[in-house]
């Protein structure tokens, strides 16, 4: 069947749309839907692409996101490439299928566009709902513009399904914020995606011409090898990344840093570490404070698995203050904040220096505005320039009253 | 399915190709595994076979190892007919995109705990999107791969670890069972084929499970499997206990095709049901009025399906 | 000192039973639990259990469980299984085909329930040097098998333990070993004659005696457990060519079906009811894989000649 191509061009897509184009030049074969806010604008855009032909894909109406994930765990297993995507609640429904899909080494990918949690219901986004499964053994990363969306579609396909990888991706992006919010996209040529992009080579898969069983049960003995395999694909993922960063780089004109994207820090005085879109606002407060002769910088976690351990250690050495915006929950856990901080404190243990200070912010959707970042960068300074540290954790707004 | 498999008639044309080998953690006279060696036997090479969690999968492949000559995977017990899907989606694209020519029958190997309780939705879902798979029921008529807990097929008055009999429950069991080949029948119109089948007639369920096969689009059929562990009876009379069932009509053995429904197995006298339960330890607890209870159950079904009354009591 | 030397337990007695699945499962438990209990009642240290890798258990597949008494709070706590044997027993006499003598200590004790005397035992056992005594006992003689879904997978047993075959079995490890006292026994035992009965009519043998007159196969050393340091990509394994080597299922055998070719008729029932496809066509009858037949008794039950017999796994094995 022949596909219509579009070629390439430039337009204002929303997140929603640029992964729809993303899955659209990845030559997705199987794609499992099922619609919950605000993911679901990138599955009616692939059903578009398919009924007007630019896409030839299976479109499974699931029965929820549970089944979902058992769609497309079942056709990866027999050799598709397999799409997938939900959001908050919808993430956590379909929690059984992770670690199987994971296990099974399936390098299917799942669009997460954040959403809080329940209760109660709130369309605005934390990233609670994929952060709680980031121990399921996916590489995990976030998008912050339309453009990076697209782009990380690719990448993570080529990323997950290289042969010393053999992982599953979850390509995440803000809801709303960059899931509903259109900027300019550049969508490439059908033709440069698929030289750079090959097709999907499993390397184990159900076909009767040689029949092989996936997943049988094991005993408790087996389970350090078993686990252990992925412990070195996780390595393997450490190596390909900046490999295959440079190289999508080159392909496609560019220019993202391998794990931390990093805005005015060489002198700066203290930074901001932030995944995802909220980076961008801290960015534009770090612009505007130098010019009053205040030196801020953002550090932008591209990848929350694997955890960018070394090269974060490494650059956080740099400054005596740091601020880790966690836009999510974790309740009860060590000094109070949230995932991130408590993963960038375990990254810089021992970094005498470099006092960390976690910052909840934008829950339930709320904006972080820059006035905020404005705040929290004087509290920061403060730290950094007395060397103490009056609190561990600020809640906003109710730590920091401005 | 692309190929057409002929109805194997009479047992010396059976294919004597296993597709499921000796070498299997299942009970000495395991029901569940003589039903799974005969779909197998009857759907042969050109197959790819789902396992949910339960009897049939943990005890086949234990340890990391495999009895089965066809492509195999392992499901969560909740979503056999998703991954059905996912499969039969994927080779559907093959064909579309590469011409790749093969098209493998897809067959999910449930039990009663998956496909009719926590696997369901998945069920239903896969027939209602007219999936080109055959969905099996292995029903041993509880949850029994993790010590026998009821399920929504444990018979009324049976005892299973969750319905234990005691003064405060006599029973044991208080629920009546759906019926799923009903459930599944009543609701999806585009389900090309159903039947019922029993090892007591062990080419009649080969050959149901071969039209299955060859329906294009979903086929759901209910195997009944019964189990010498969660039923409390010795292994060497699983076929016996399978005729029993049918004989009474506990089981009911019909099938569903192109609308039609047609009863395969009419007993010429239909025995009591006490002559079924008294051989099988989980009813060994139950008194003259559960029994009363059970046959008016059996009675009412056997009757919508035009089965002869039954006779007196034999004892 | 070498770990093994730091952590030895010497007070520590290690019973091992060994049992069928479902059918005699429980007793198994309770031969534990009965020891488990009578060393309470005797001040000692105590754990009793089943092996949670056997769960869950399928009708005569091998099933073991441990008791474990010591003087001593016990050091190793969290184990799968026994790690040396000072007692293996036995509950139904075919399981001699099974590697029940691997890691015995010196000094072992074997305990089987059988009718067979001592000497018809040790010709199916490797000629261990560790094992010192033979113990016969009939526990049939008194009480059938106290089969029930009550207190399997962790549950706690609603009918009392030692109702069956345990009883004599708990007797005579407490006569052929001292490790627990029937004093002990008759005070938890639900039937306490029965621990008597076993304590009184047990035959005890000298093993080495028995071996040093020819009896017994030849023993090829233990096998202890080995750490798994690989699996395959994902856990995933071939098709197997004709039989699945991962899971021989013979040793499941108490009884095997045994062809009269004359009664024979090719009639192939047999092989459509065998659920682990171990009965074949031969030129003029069909012949049953042995390596794989777990004895189920179907064929036998549903051949229409009654070509077959089901005869004692024992007295076919040489």
């Amino acid at each position: 069947m022949a596909v219509k191509t579009i070629g390439a061009f430039k337009r204002l897509l929303t997140g929603c749309g640029a992964v729809a184009h993303g899955v659209r030049l990845s030559d997705v074969d199987v794609i499992s839907t099922y619609p919950i806010r605000p993911y679901t604008g990138i599955m009616s855009e692939l059903a578009r692409m398919i009924a007007d032909g630019e896409l030839v894909a299976e479109y499974l109406h699931a029965a929820g996101e549970h089944d979902q994930l058992s769609v497309v765990y079942g056709a990866c297993a027999a050799g598709a490439r397999a799409f997938t995507g939900s959001s908050g609640v919808g993430v956590t429904y379909a929690g059984e299928l992770y670690s199987p899909i994971s296990g099974e080494r399936l390098p299917l990918q799942m669009a997460i566009a954040d959403r809080t949690l329940d209760p109660p219901g709130d369309f605005g986004e934390e990233h609670t709902d994929a952060l709680t499964f980031r121990n399921q053994g996916w590489i995990m990363g976030w998008a912050s513009t339309p453009q990076e969306a697209l782009d990380n579609t690719i990448f993570l396909y080529r990323l997950g399904e290289d042969p010393r990888v053999v992982l599953p991706q979850f390509n995440c992006q803000d809801g709303y914020f960059v899931s509903h919010i259109a900027d300019e996209v550049e969508v490439y040529d059908e033709k440069r995606v698929k030289e750079w992009l090959p097709p999907f080579k499993p390397l184990h898969k159900l076909d009767p011409r040689a029949p092989e069983s996936l997943g049988p049960q094991i005993s408790p003995p087996s389970g350090p090898a078993m686990q252990h395999q992925r412990k070195l694909a996780f390595e393997n993922v450490r190596k390909a990344i900046p490999e295959l960063t440079e190289s999508f780089n080159k392909a496609f004109g560019r220019h993202y840093a391998n794990w931390l994207d990093e805005y005015m820090t060489d002198d700066a005085e203290v930074v901001f570490v932030v995944s995802g879109a909220h980076a961008l606002t801290a960015q534009t407060v770090a612009k505007k404070l130098r010019h009053l002769g205040e030196k801020v910088g953002v550090i932008r976690l591209r990848w929350v698995r694997p955890f960018p351990t070394l090269e974060l250690r490494e650059s956080l050495s740099r400054f005596k203050a740091v601020g880790v915006i966690d836009t999510n929950v974790d309740f009860g856990c060590p000094v109070g904040a949230g995932v991130l901080t408590s993963e960038v404190r375990a990254a810089c243990f021992g970094l005498e220096k470099t006092k960390i200070v976690g910052f909840v912010a934008g829950l339930g959707g709320e904006v972080v505005s820059r006035e905020e970042f404005y705040h929290m960068t004087h509290k920061l300074q403060v730290v950094a320039r007395t060397g103490k540290v009056e609190k561990e954790a600020y809640w906003l707004p109710f730590d920091l009253k401005m | 399915m692309a190929q057409i498999l002929e109805e194997i008639k009479g047992i010396k044309n059976v294919p004597q190709d296993q597709m499921m080998v000796p070498g299997h953690r299942t009970c000495a006279g395991c029901g569940p595994a003589l039903v799974y060696k005969l779909v197998a036997q009857a759907a042969g090479p050109n197959s790819i076979f789902i396992g949910p969690t339960g009897c049939m999968y943990v005890a086949n492949t234990s340890y990391g190892c495999t009895p089965w000559k066809i492509p195999w995977i392992h499901a969560q017990i909740t979503n056999g007919g998703g991954v059905a899907a996912g499969i039969e989606a994927a080779y559907k694209m093959f064909e579309k995109k590469r011409g790749d020519g093969i098209k493998p029958n897809v067959i999910v190997m449930w039990g009663d705990g998956g496909a009719t309780d926590i696997g369901l939705t998945s069920l239903s879902g896969a027939i209602y999107r007219n999936h080109d798979v055959l969905f099996v029921c292995y029903d041993n008529e509880s949850y029994a791969n993790t010590g026998v807990q009821t399920s929504p097929t444990t018979p009324y008055g049976a005892w299973t670890t969750f319905t234990p009999s005691g003064p405060a429950i006599p029973e044991g069991k208080v629920l009546w069972p759906k019926d799923n080949p009903k459930l599944v029948a009543g609701g999806h119109p585009n389900l090309r084929y159903l039947a019922t089948a029993s090892p007591a007639f062990a080419i009649d369920l080969m050959n149901k499970v071969r039209k299955g096969c060859n329906a294009q689009g979903p086929a759901y059929i209910h195997l009944h499997a019964p189990c010498p562990k969660g039923w409390n009876f010795p292994a060497k009379d699983t076929i016996e206990m399978a005729k029993l069932a049918v004989d009474t009509g506990m089981y009911l053995l019909y099938e569903i095709e192109n609308g039609q429904m047609k009863v395969t197995y009419k007993p010429r006298k239909r025995r009591p049901v006490a002559d079924y339960m008294r051989l099988q330890g989980r009813f060994s607890h139950l008194q003259p009025e559960h029994f009363a209870k059970m046959q008016e159950w059996a009675d009412k079904r056997a009757q919508e399906l035009g089965l002869p009354a039954v006779l007196p009591p034999t004892e | 000192m070498n770990p093994h030397e730091l952590f030895f337990e010497p007070t520590l007695k290690q019973i091992t039973t060994w049992s069928r699945g479902v059918i005699l499962i429980k007793d198994g438990r309770d031969v534990s639990f009965l020891l488990g209990e009578a060393g309470r009642a005797d001040g000692k240290y105590v754990q009793a259990y089943e092996n949670y890798v056997d769960l869950p258990d399928r009708v005569n597949v091998p099933v073991t469980s441990f008791a474990r008494i010591a003087s001593e709070p016990i050091e190793s706590k969290f184990l799968y299984e026994n790690y040396a044997h000072d007692v293996v027993v036995v509950l139904e006499e075919s399981l001699v085909r099974s590697p029940i003598l691997n890691m015995i200590v010196g000094g072992a004790t074997l305990v089987v329930n059988t009718k067979r005397d001592p000497e018809e035992i040790a010709k199916f056992l490797p000629k261990h040097p560790h094992l010192k005594q033979i113990v016969c006992v009939d526990a049939s003689k008194e009480g059938r098998s106290a089969f029930t879904l009550s207190g399997q997978e962790g549950a706690t047993d609603a009918t009392g333990i030692g109702g069956g075959y345990a009883g004599p079995l708990a007797g005579a490890v407490a006569k052929a070993t001292g490790i627990v006292t029937l004093a002990g026994l008759k005070k938890v035992a639900k039937n306490p004659g029965a621990c008597e009965y076993g304590f009184n009519t047990c035959v005890i043998a000298d093993a080495q005696q028995i071996f040093k007159k020819g009896i017994g196969k030849e023993w090829k050393g233990d096998n202890p457990p080995q750490t798994v340091w690989e699996v395959p990509f994902a856990g995933t394994v071939k098709a197997p060519v004709d039989r699945n080597f991962g899971m021989v299922t013979n040793t499941w055998r108490i009884e095997r079906p045994v062809l009269q070719e004359e009664l024979c008729t090719q009639c192939q029932i047999c092989m459509l009811n065998c659920p682990d496809a171990c009965i074949k066509l031969t030129a003029s009858a069909v012949e049953v894989d042995y390596d794989f037949c777990k004895g189920c008794g179907l064929c036998t039950a549903t051949c229409p000649t009654n070509a077959f017999s089901d005869v004692p796994e024992l007295d076919f094995v040489s």
